[in-house]
């Protein structure tokens, strides 16, 4: 192993630490209500991602493109975007808080996932030399943060319907659970549309087809309407609560099927991060 | 008339809408899981057939290998369409009420009465981002973003222009492959590669020869390509020649064709075989540039020289196997009859020699590349309608907005309603902090 793979790899693993350390921190904040705690995990968090960053920026610098290559790039990269789509969303709408206990495991996992590749240097086929590329897997990569959140308040729902543990008083009313679980699935809709977008045009500039029924744009085309159903469901056939939030888990599960299990079926353009 | 109005209350239906949507999708499932035809080689086909023999005859006898044209998948995008359309004119309409109108998204979420005069209630909501929107008996509409009103429409808009500049693409588009060496030419008429066009076009057509001068590439220090050129020369109405070149990512426009260089790229070898009778042909072998220095690339020439004859050839960039760079391709020609291998002959630029009852003679070597010929309109269209798209939907969930209704109650006071056209409970802060502000007493007591 060179000095640049042992630097990124340890920077990772140091980023993975510090992510763990603050998701039992996080977590013991929100079941125990204790705020401090919840604040020192986010200081956590931001050190870990300090690390993240750096093994980022290093590694970036060594191969000679963003994080979207190698199997290992893919993932640090998913964590890193979701974390930091966490924190935007947290400024905004203070309430997302407790969407944390499923961020930052996610995060960690994803990113420790990305450690057990072996992060060889893959080289940037010509027709990923687009900046249209880069929108394209930059807003999956949103996308998936916002649905994660979305995920976490679905969960919420269920749990805080089915349990009467002390934690949970702690989240706010199930009604407005309910709303955050429908509006960032409606952010997740409008980023995944985004993303869909710039693909398009990535393929249009590079083979001169917008569109060409490979497989991972046939379930990532899928997956968007299976959101639109699930919005149609909330916005026009009254679909709330439970229901609602089961459905979107089922919505959630497909897309993580169309992020992460398609991109490896043979015969597919994107096949060629994964290979 | 009856009937019309039947067939729009049909379509505007949303059991009809999400039926329709569910549809969609569930095609795209099928059409995901059973191989599509023109996904696949011929070869790749057979395979699937041999593989499933089963599913293979029932996705036949369906059309389920041509999903994507099937007219059952036809109907369902022209039901999805008109349902669409009326879906706009609708949304916009009521978009149109609510922005300019007394019409709000309905009743009130929360209301008070105050001894505050409507005047000062209204200067102090448009000190907070509410503006006017309209005015009359009814006292005075206020709305924050009321541009979020016009999100629902926007989307649907957004969807139907995708939705038909995507059709017209599929039913005008052509499109023609083509693998070209150097100093080859292709002109009009000529048989293409591959090809593909709509139900409504013609087989693609160049209005002018083109010739393929050079082709340039590089590779990254792992050997992995980083770019392919092709350097052209089209010849002009007046028998003049026009210079262009065309490389990955960096489209070449011309007379309404967009040219595309693929990563397509390698070494044409040109052999004269000589037959048992003594009769000279000269072949092009067009062979893919091997992935690495020391891996050899491959290509197999079935029945070429005659029925049961398998000529297979490869070759290395370098034949001492080090780099990309020392650019003398080494050609090995075997050859198998019926099965059965009888031998391997290595081949340089000029050389002779004998496989079977065959003679090869390598005459040169060239470089070829691949190049796409496209002709089609509409593609502005698909990424304007995803644009409106993207907008429609911000405005829907990043912006909802607010309305707030200030009249006159019959007892001297002033009645403030408040509505919130989605996510209430987000924003019913607003509210309470109206509610306080002039029911100062409610919020202490």
């Amino acid at each position: 192993m060179d000095k640049t793979t042992a630097t990124y790899v340890l920077l990772n693993w140091t980023a993975v630490f510090f992510y763990v350390v603050a998701t039992v921190v996080n977590v013991s904040g929100v079941v125990f209500k204790k705020e401090t705690l919840e604040q020192r995990s986010y200081w956590l968090i931001g050190i870990g991602m300090l690390f993240h960053s750096a093994a980022t920026a290093i590694w970036w610098r060594a191969v000679g493109h963003g994080p979207y290559m190698a199997p290992s790039e893919v993932l640090s990269s998913n964590a890193w975007i979701a974390l930091a789509t966490f924190f935007v969303f947290q400024r905004l709408y203070p309430r997302v808080s407790p969407a944390s206990i499923f961020v930052f495991p996610s995060a960690f996992l994803m990113l420790a996932l990305a450690n057990f590749y072996n992060p060889g240097i893959r080289s940037l086929p010509p027709t990923f030399a687009s900046v249209w590329l880069v929108f394209h897997i930059a807003f999956y990569k949103i996308a998936l943060a916002t649905l994660i959140i979305a995920f976490a308040f679905s969960v919420f729902h269920l749990m805080k319907g089915r349990s009467q543990a002390v934690w949970l008083e702690k989240l706010p009313e199930p009604v407005s659970i309910d709303l955050y679980a429908y509006r960032f699935a409606g952010f997740g809709f409008i980023f995944w549309a985004i993303g869909m977008l710039a693909g398009s045009i990535w393929a249009y500039k590079s083979w001169g087809r917008f569109w060409g029924w490979d497989s991972v744009e046939t379930w990532s085309l899928i997956t968007w309407l299976s959101f639109g159903i699930y919005l149609h469901l909330r916005r026009f056939f009254g679909w709330r609560g439970d229901r609602a939030a089961w459905f979107f888990i089922g919505c959630f599960l497909l897309s993580l099927v169309s992020i992460f299990v398609t991109s490896h079926l043979g015969g597919s353009i994107h096949a060629e991060y994964f290979k | 008339m009856n009937f019309l109005k039947r067939i729009r209350q049909f379509l505007l239906s949303r059991a009809t809408i999400l039926t329709l949507i569910v549809l969609a999708s569930g095609s795209m499932l099928l059409g995901s899981f059973i191989p599509q035809s023109f996904l696949l080689t011929p070869k790749g086909l057979m395979q699937w057939h041999a593989d499933y023999p089963v599913i293979s005859v029932v996705a036949g006898r369906l059309g389920l290998q041509h999903i994507y044209t099937h007219p059952i998948f036809a109907v369902i995008i022209l039901l999805a369409s008109g349902s669409l359309l009326l879906s706009c004119i609708e949304q916009c309409k009521k978009a149109w009420r609510r922005t300019c109108g007394e019409d709000s998204s309905g009743g009130a979420d929360a209301a008070f009465t105050t001894t505050a005069d409507p005047e000062s209630v209204t200067l102090w909501l448009r000190q907070r981002g509410y503006r006017i929107v309209a005015s009359g008996a009814f006292g005075v509409r206020l709305c924050r973003q009321p541009w979020g009103y016009w999100g629902n429409a926007l989307l649907h808009v957004g969807m139907l222009v995708v939705i038909i500049s995507s059709l017209w693409i599929a039913l005008t588009q052509q499109r023609g492959k083509l693998h070209l060496a150097v100093r080859e030419s292709f002109r009009p008429g000529e048989q293409w590669l591959s090809t593909e066009k709509g139900l409504l076009a013609k087989d693609p057509a160049l209005d002018s020869p083109v010739r393929l001068e050079s082709v340039s590439y590089e590779f990254w220090p792992t050997y992995g390509v980083k770019n392919v050129a092709s350097r052209l020369t089209f010849q002009g109405r007046q028998n003049e020649s026009e210079p262009a070149v065309v490389e990955v990512n960096r489209i070449l426009y011309r007379h309404g064709m967009s040219i595309y260089q693929t990563v397509d790229f390698g070494h044409a070898f040109y052999v004269e075989v000589t037959d048992p009778v003594g009769t000279k042909k000269t072949y092009q072998l067009l062979l893919t540039h091997p992935e690495k220095p020391d891996t050899p690339s491959y290509g197999d020439y079935p029945d070429m020289l005659g029925p049961g004859i398998l000529l297979r050839a490869k070759y290395l960039v370098d034949p001492e196997k080090g780099s990309f760079a020392r650019g003398i391709p080494r050609l090995v020609l075997r050859m198998e009859v019926n099965g059965t291998s009888l031998g391997q002959l290595p081949l340089a630029a000029g050389t002779e020699e004998t496989l079977g009852r065959f003679r090869f003679r390598l005459i040169k070597i060239d470089l070829w590349s691949g190049l796409i010929f496209v002709k089609f309109y509409g593609i502005q269209g698909v990424f304007f309608g995803f644009l409106i798209i993207i907008i429609g939907s911000s405005l829907n969930y990043f912006t909802p907005p607010r309305d707030v209704l200030v009249g006159a109650a019959a007892n001297g006071k002033t009645v403030v309603s408040w509505r919130a056209s989605k996510f209430k409970e987000l924003y019913l802060d607003e509210f309470d902090r109206l509610d306080e502000q002039f029911n100062p007493e409610k919020t202490h007591g």
